[in-house]
């Protein structure tokens, strides 16, 4: 069985997410901080009236905050009836995967990798993360 | 969800809502044991009950309605009087119907209970016999009101239902007795079952997103309009004038009658009467105002917990209210009405009222207040100890209430709400508490304020009133780095709400302090300033973010961008938190303070330094003869009031220059007591007894001292008398032993 995955980019790093999960992708969204908010909430935006929370996937995968202004895209993903916005730096093709070619994570890995993204499909050009999206999208 | 179980939903939907109402009806029905509408109306509600089970095979449910129905056939054909005894039993069987129906909407089926011996009982009664269900007999009087009775065996069935007691005999007699005076009492029609159209919460739900979108476009038309083009203005009036109607119009749909929730307290007043043996008629009035459902279910907890004291403790027993010249029976009055655009819920009893000295005691006894800052208490902030956290002036801890949880949680509930709570109380005439909520907690008036170039809502109902700090007004002070503001003879505690969120504040606009009122303590926070009014539509923020009692959600302005909703009562307690923290050397010293000021001994120490102590803690202060000193093995003593009185020296500690030979001058001592007996604390120099204010406090580093104020322009250490006499007599503070006492 295939699936189609929505693929990411956190700097040279490929992260995929079932396109049947992804609402929207947005960009250039105004961001109201959170005062005293772990550091992987970036901040809360306004989705046609409902609030949602974006998360720093930078911050989530253990690497150093983006600083502020720098350029992102929001994929906005539904999670329990909720939306929560998971913040990466580029957005890049839509891939399909064979459910046969996943395999879990190398254990060498980054816990905070095994933990939010614990599957790998390897590429010809690249190795695609996948990532589990309630973890991913959990404040810490 | 199948064709079939919708229908049982509606089938439990329709017989809960029938239980609640036979529970009031059954209790007025005791009263007027002839009212044969109550009965038919009870009659048919059970029949229906009974009709729809059979339908779906419930087979316990139906048999239990059965023997219910027969029993009321003969009630309403007049065979058969209404009992006490029969009411018992009715009422049992209500609850086990209602336990059944919970057991149909968890797992399916109609539950393992069978409730043998209720039908039996049931049965019994049906056929003419007196059996009450707990296995005794009514008192002889009840012959007033039923036929012979036929005395039940002493083994009679026990309840298998968790039935309510039986209540004494004696008050159901004159309640029934009451009840025929006046037949006519709670005969008001009901019709808001047949008025009123059931609607699915989560359709209200939808609408009232839709309506809170709608706000939002208005917001947005208006912040367009400012630029000033004239289309645009009419457009923004008629999506104002539709916004309006079409809030209050799903608001209202959302709104239920106060009915609903009152509707349950004639029978929990019955029971909780019978269980206290005391007389209590419960009134109602305005059931028909509408409240949001979501408040009409967040206030149940509280308001039931204010019945209960009140049966509890607000109503004197029957033979002390004959004894103070009023009726036997007391009336709790349960009323509500809508007044300035919020709903108030008024709750009187014509009980003993709340002994205000006895709170103080309680207070003191409790280690609340000090004797001295309960003393300074008007009568109306005495009343208001009630709502401390870890009061209660239950003499005894019952069944009902008195555990020390209670009334401060039900303000602080309430508060939630962005509701208050009022006490009045008069001696010997009763108790009224008023409970004053908002219609809705989706759409509230809110002030939009600015920090460190951030905006914030703070919902209106809790902001008291808003400072600007000019150049020419009083500035900030600050006290020991933090900072306070003299608001009309009084210190307002501020937050600095960029400080507190750790928000880099490089703007130098005006700063204003908006007031904040939650509970009694107000506070100020410090903004840069007011940007705006308006209705904002509160909206959830997801679970995903904890909010750490900071927010209580979000909203988007006028612009299109979020704002965060502060929480006030959070930001109150940690506000609160942190003048605890201060605080806490003087709670480990064993007094607790509430009040701002305390009277306090000033006393001269070593080198002119000045010492102070609470006048509290001292019995008297005396001036002693030098000669009158004698030794002991272990130091110095007195004879004082015919007993042996130990001298304790504050210079053993070196904190002042009192020693016993320096000259011929009388000692001035400091009289202390002990559950043993009296300690001498002898002193330099008593300078004055002086009201100071010690709010700011320095803890303190050296054993014998609990902290320093500044008292009179001059630091004075507050001195830690336990510790100071406990150093000579170690074990001053310990009960003494029975054969002390005895000796």
């Amino acid at each position: 069985m295939n699936h189609s995955y929505a693929t990411f980019l956190l700097e040279d790093q490929l992260f995929g997410v079932r396109v049947d999960h992804v609402q929207e992708v947005l960009e250039n969204v105004r961001l109201t901080q959170v005062p005293l908010a772990p550091p992987s909430v970036s901040g809360l935006l306004n989705l046609r009236g409902q609030i949602v929370v974006a998360l720093d996937m930078r911050v989530q995968f253990g690497r150093p905050p983006r600083p502020p202004g720098a350029p992102c895209v929001h994929v906005v993903v539904r999670l329990d009836g909720e939306a929560v916005s998971l913040l990466f730096d580029r957005v890049a093709d839509v891939v399909d995967v064979a459910d046969g070619d996943q395999e879990p994570v190398p254990p060498t890995l980054p816990e905070a990798v095994k933990v939010l993204a614990p599957t790998v499909v390897t590429q010809p050009h690249a190795v695609l993360l996948l990532l589990d999206l309630d973890r991913a999208a959990t404040v810490n | 969800m199948s064709e079939m179980d919708e229908v049982i939903k509606d089938f439990l939907i329709e017989s809960l809502e029938n239980l609640d109402r036979l529970d009031r009806e059954f209790v007025e029905l005791e009263r007027a044991p002839g009212r044969q509408d109550l009965l038919a109306s009870i009659f048919r509600a059970i029949h229906t009950v009974k009709g729809t089970c059979g339908f779906f095979g419930f087979s316990k449910l139906e048999r239990l309605t059965h023997a219910g129905e027969s029993l009321l056939s003969r009630l309403r054909d007049g065979q058969r009087t209404m009992t006490p005894a029969c009411a018992e039993a009715l009422l049992a069987m209500v609850d086990g119907v209602r336990a059944m129906l919970a057991s149909v909407e968890s797992r399916g089926d109609d539950g393992d209970q069978e409730y043998p011996a209720l039908i039996e009982v049931l049965g019994r009664l049906t056929s003419g016999e007196e059996v009450s269900l707990r296995g005794t007999t009514p008192a002889a009087p009840l012959a007033l009101v039923s036929p012979p009775s036929v005395v039940a065996p002493p083994d009679a069935p026990a309840p298998t239902t968790p039935s309510a007691p039986a209540p004494a005999p004696e008050l159901l007699l004159a309640q029934a007795a009451r009840a025929e005076e006046a037949p006519a009492a709670g005969a008001e029609t009901r019709t808001q079952a047949d008025a009123t159209v059931r609607v699915d919460v989560s359709v209200l739900d939808h609408l009232m997103v839709l309506v809170g979108e709608l706000v939002l476009a208005r917001n947005q038309a208006l912040q367009a309009t400012k630029g000033g083009a004239d289309g645009l203005e009419n457009a923004y009036q008629r999506i104002d004038h539709v916004t309006a109607s079409l809030q209050e119009a799903v608001m209202r749909t959302r709104m239920l009658p106060l009915g609903n929730l009152f509707n349950r307290y004639p029978r929990v007043v019955r029971d909780l009467a019978a269980q206290c043996a005391k007389q209590v008629r419960l009134e109602i009035a305005g059931a028909d105002t509408g409240l949001d459902r979501t408040l009409l279910e967040a206030i149940k907890d509280p308001l039931t917990h204010i019945v209960r004291n009140a049966i509890d403790h607000g109503f004197e027993t029957p033979a002390a209210r004959v004894a103070a010249g009023k009726p036997a029976e007391g009336r709790l009055l349960l009323r509500a009405f809508h007044e300035g655009g919020r709903v108030t819920i008024e709750i009187a009893d014509d009980g003993g009222g709340i002994d205000v000295v006895k709170v103080r005691r309680r207070a003191v006894e409790r280690g609340l207040l000090t004797e001295a800052a309960a003393a300074r208490l008007s009568d109306r902030e005495a009343l208001d100890i009630i709502f401390m956290p870890g009061f209660s002036t239950a003499d005894n801890v019952t069944n009902l209430s008195g555990r020390g949880v209670g009334m401060d949680v039900v303000r602080t509930n309430i508060a939630a709400l962005g509701g208050t709570v009022d006490i009045e109380s008069t001696r010997g005439r009763g108790t009224r508490l008023q409970l004053r909520v908002p219609l809705t907690l989706a759409i509230v008036p809110a002030l939009i304020v600015r920090s460190a170039g951030e905006r914030f809502a703070i919902p209106q109902v809790s902001v008291q009133e808003i400072i600007r700090l000019t150049d020419a007004g009083p500035a900030l002070e600050m006290v020991q780095g933090v900072p306070v503001y003299r608001l009309r003879e009084h210190l307002l505690p501020i937050l600095r709400l960029d400080a507190e969120f750790g928000l880099s504040n490089t703007s130098d606009a005006d700063k204003c302090i908006v007031v904040l009122l939650v509970g009694r303590q107000p506070f100020g926070l410090l903004l840069d300033g007011v940007a705006d009014h308006m209705d904002i539509v509160v909206k959830p923020i997801g679970k995903r973010l904890p909010l750490q009692g900071f927010f209580s959600g979000a909203t988007v302005l006028g612009d299109g961008s979020v704002s965060l909703i502060l929480d006030v009562a959070g930001l109150a307690q940690r506000a609160q938190m942190r003048a605890r923290g201060q605080d806490e050397s003087v709670v480990q010293g064993g007094v607790v303070r509430a009040a701002a000021t305390e009277r306090i001994i000033l006393l001269r120490g070593r080198d002119d330094s000045r010492l102070m102590v609470p006048l509290a803690e001292v019995t008297r202060i005396e001036e002693i003869a030098r000669d009158r000193v004698e030794r002991e093995s272990d130091g110095q003593v007195v004879q004082y009031r015919g007993r042996i009185m130990p001298l304790v020296t504050l210079d053993a500690r070196a904190f002042d220059s009192s020693e016993f030979d320096a000259d011929a001058s009388p000692l001035s001592v400091l009289v202390h007591s002990g559950p043993r007996g009296d300690v001498g604390v002898v002193v330099a120099q008593v300078l004055d007894v002086v009201d100071a204010e010690l709010t700011e406090r320095r803890p303190a580093n050296r054993p014998g001292v609990r902290f320093s104020a500044i008292v009179r322009d001059r630091v004075t250490q507050m001195l830690d008398l336990r510790e100071v006499v406990r150093d000579r007599i170690p074990n001053f503070y310990d009960a003494p032993a029975e054969q002390e006492v005895a000796a």
